[in-house]
């Protein structure tokens, strides 16, 4: 059964009882309250719950479709007069976006109301039962106001892959949250490309009094690693404990022996996967990649000497 | 298609009507659609209509069709199947949808469908410049966050075992879904686990099976609560990376700084965690108190642990 198919259904069970509750309604309403791309597909829908009814199937079992000029009337469809109950991931999936955005204080007053209706009619209370953290700090503000009103912005920004500092000016163009972090997508003057960067390694925001002007971004709202040919690639096995590399890294996992995982990870800078490595301690073995090992060394010794010193 | 559609309506209409259990071969008589030559052709399309009906939400259930229970049937309960009308305005309905647009789970946003059952909505909304996902698909948070709501037990694979536990909570926290239940009969203590290693989520016997604990703090159990062992260390992070310690761990205090270095008081929620953050610094952060960590992470660095 294809998903056009069950969603076409998912759109009829919920625009009869639509029309059915307020006595009718226009084409218009229904193409745009319903998301149908024309009248002429709404009409199409129609037709076919004009063919449908209760056993029998004689003129009064059948569902009973009046379609003048741009009015719709629906009667003999008493067995659909109630909408069918979200499915719970629909339930929590509606929840979730709404608190996520009411916490992020970006949201209008309505979406907080409709939480707490929604969060009521089903039976579930939030901050207890359901507990979304998505902590926004800010700085979250600071560069979505910047970014809304096309003010460049100043950043000191502390690269994840090396801990280097540098000044960037940023034509912003997205901010979200993914996988646990929030992140500032912008057209970076300094590497004159977009680029992606983790809010929680910017040290310091200074919004410029110019305007810039935007660009369509379509670039998806996500925080994906693409590899390069450049990559140094690192091959190495995990432990049971550590399994959860192959979930949060953007690597390749085969399961070997004795719930061992082999990971293979691309990485721009072979000090990504060294540190890796380091953090995860005697649970991870490095089976290949020569530039990671050596960096896997200098990393160690680079620290050593500095608790040596300090 | 559209053969598929009819039959499916019909087939609805029916199950909604009717009042009574009816059996596979009372709707093969009764409802159109249903005139496939062969037995097994029948039951083939049956069985896909079954699927589709439950996948779109409708409670379907199999229950005896007398009380000597020799044979069964389908019944669908009005009930079950109306949606609870929260009774939202266009207004908040369009809100929903702007959020159910700019909120993923897993790359995914939430079914139009969910809005359309509520009534539909104008998609003629800006939606904020903001996005977020929330990892995990919805099929499996969706059985758990029912069964929390109707307290049903659940049950999946986690680890080597299958379990089968009492959903007290559901908690999205540092980038990933938990699920706070106790982990054998009693009520207490409560355990954690995490969403994304559980497989065949599944809910189990009837609601009201149990009762949450009075005393059961859902911010002691999930990871980041505020509730664990009070331990600080003090660390002196390099000056251009200190900003970054500071965003990424709420209550850090300046103890004292220079030039080139700040020293931060930070508190430690939990040790394996804390060093495999502090080495995110490289060379760049040293743990100066207490000794026993500093210890720990030279120890971890040395790789002899």
């Amino acid at each position: 059964m294809s998903a056009r198919t069950q969603s076409r259904i998912a759109r009829m069970l919920a625009m009869i009882p639509y029309v059915v509750e307020h006595g009718g309604a226009s084409l218009a309403d229904l193409r745009e309250r319903f998301d149908y791309p024309s009248d002429k597909a709404v009409v199409k829908d129609l037709n076919v719950i004009f063919m449908t009814g209760l056993p029998g199937y004689g003129p009064g079992d059948l569902i009973d479709v009046d379609i003048f000029e741009d009015e719709v009337v629906i009667e003999s469809a008493d067995h659909f007069r109630s909408a069918l109950r979200l499915t719970p991931g629909e339930a929590l999936g509606l929840l979730a976006a709404g608190s996520t955005l009411v916490a992020s204080g970006q949201a209008p007053p309505a979406l907080a109301s409709a939480v707490d209706k929604l969060a009521t009619a089903i039976g579930v209370e939030l901050d207890d039962q359901v507990i979304l953290d998505v902590p926004t700090p800010q700085i979250v503000h600071d560069l979505r106001y910047a970014l809304e009103s096309h003010n460049p912005v100043r950043i000191v920004y502390v690269a994840a892959s090396t801990n280097e500092t540098t000044t960037r000016v940023v034509e912003g163009e997205a901010v979200f949250f993914n996988l646990g972090a929030w992140y500032f997508r912008g057209y970076c003057r300094l590497a004159d490309d977009d680029r992606l960067f983790r809010v929680d390694r910017i040290a310091s925001v200074e919004v410029l009094d110019e305007e810039f002007v935007p660009v369509a971004a379509d670039s998806p709202a996500v925080a994906i690693y693409e590899p390069s040919p450049d990559d140094h690639i690192a091959v190495f096995d995990v432990g049971p404990t550590s399994r959860w590399v192959a979930d949060y890294y953007p690597v390749e996992s085969e399961q070997l022996t004795d719930g061992v995982v082999r990971i293979t990870m691309h990485v721009a800078d072979p000090l990504v996967a060294a540190r890796l490595l380091l953090q995860l301690g005697d649970d991870a073995t490095l089976v290949e990649g020569t530039a990671v090992d050596e960096a896997l060394h200098d990393l160690r010794d680079r620290i050593l000497e500095a608790y040596a010193t300090i | 298609m559209q053969r598929v559609i009819e039959r499916i309506l019909n087939l609805l209409a029916f199950l909604l009507t009717v009042n009574h259990p009816v059996t596979a071969e009372d709707i093969r008589h009764t409802v159109a659609g249903y005139d496939q030559d062969s037995d097994a052709a029948f039951r083939r399309t049956f069985e896909r209509d079954k699927d589709l009906l439950r996948s779109l939400g409708v409670p379907l259930k199999m229950t005896a069709t007398d009380i000597w229970e020799v044979e069964h049937g389908y019944v669908i309960r009005e009930d079950e199947y109306a949606v609870k009308d929260p009774g939202l305005t266009d207004e908040e309905r369009s809100a929903l949808l702007a959020a159910a647009q700019v909120v993923q789970f897993g790359g995914q946003p939430t079914e139009m469908s969910a809005i359309f059952k509520l009534g539909g909505a104008s998609s003629l909304i800006s939606t904020p410049a903001i996005g977020a996902d929330l990892g995990e698909d919805l099929e499996g948070l969706g059985v758990l966050f029912d069964a929390i709501a109707s307290r049903r037990e659940v049950r999946f694979a986690y680890g080597d075992r299958r379990r089968t536990v009492h959903p007290y909570a559901l908690a999205h926290r540092l980038g990933h879904w938990y699920l706070a239940a106790p982990e054998r009969k009693e009520p207490l203590p409560v355990k954690a686990f995490r969403v994304d290693r559980m497989a065949g989520i599944e809910p189990h016997g009837d609601g009201d099976a149990f009762e949450v604990p009075a005393n059961f703090d859902s911010n002691a159990v999930f990871p980041g609560g505020r509730d664990r062992e009070e331990l600080h260390a003090l660390v002196r992070f390099a000056s251009d990376v200190a900003p970054v310690a500071q965003n990424q761990v709420s209550g850090t205090e300046v103890v004292d700084h220079a030039d080139d270095w700040v020293e931060l008081r930070v508190p430690v929620h939990n040790r394996h965690a804390f060093i495999g953050w502090m080495l995110g610094f490289d060379d760049r952060a040293v743990v100066l108190e207490p000794a026993e960590l500093r210890e720990s992470v030279i120890a971890h660095v040395r790789g002899d642990r």
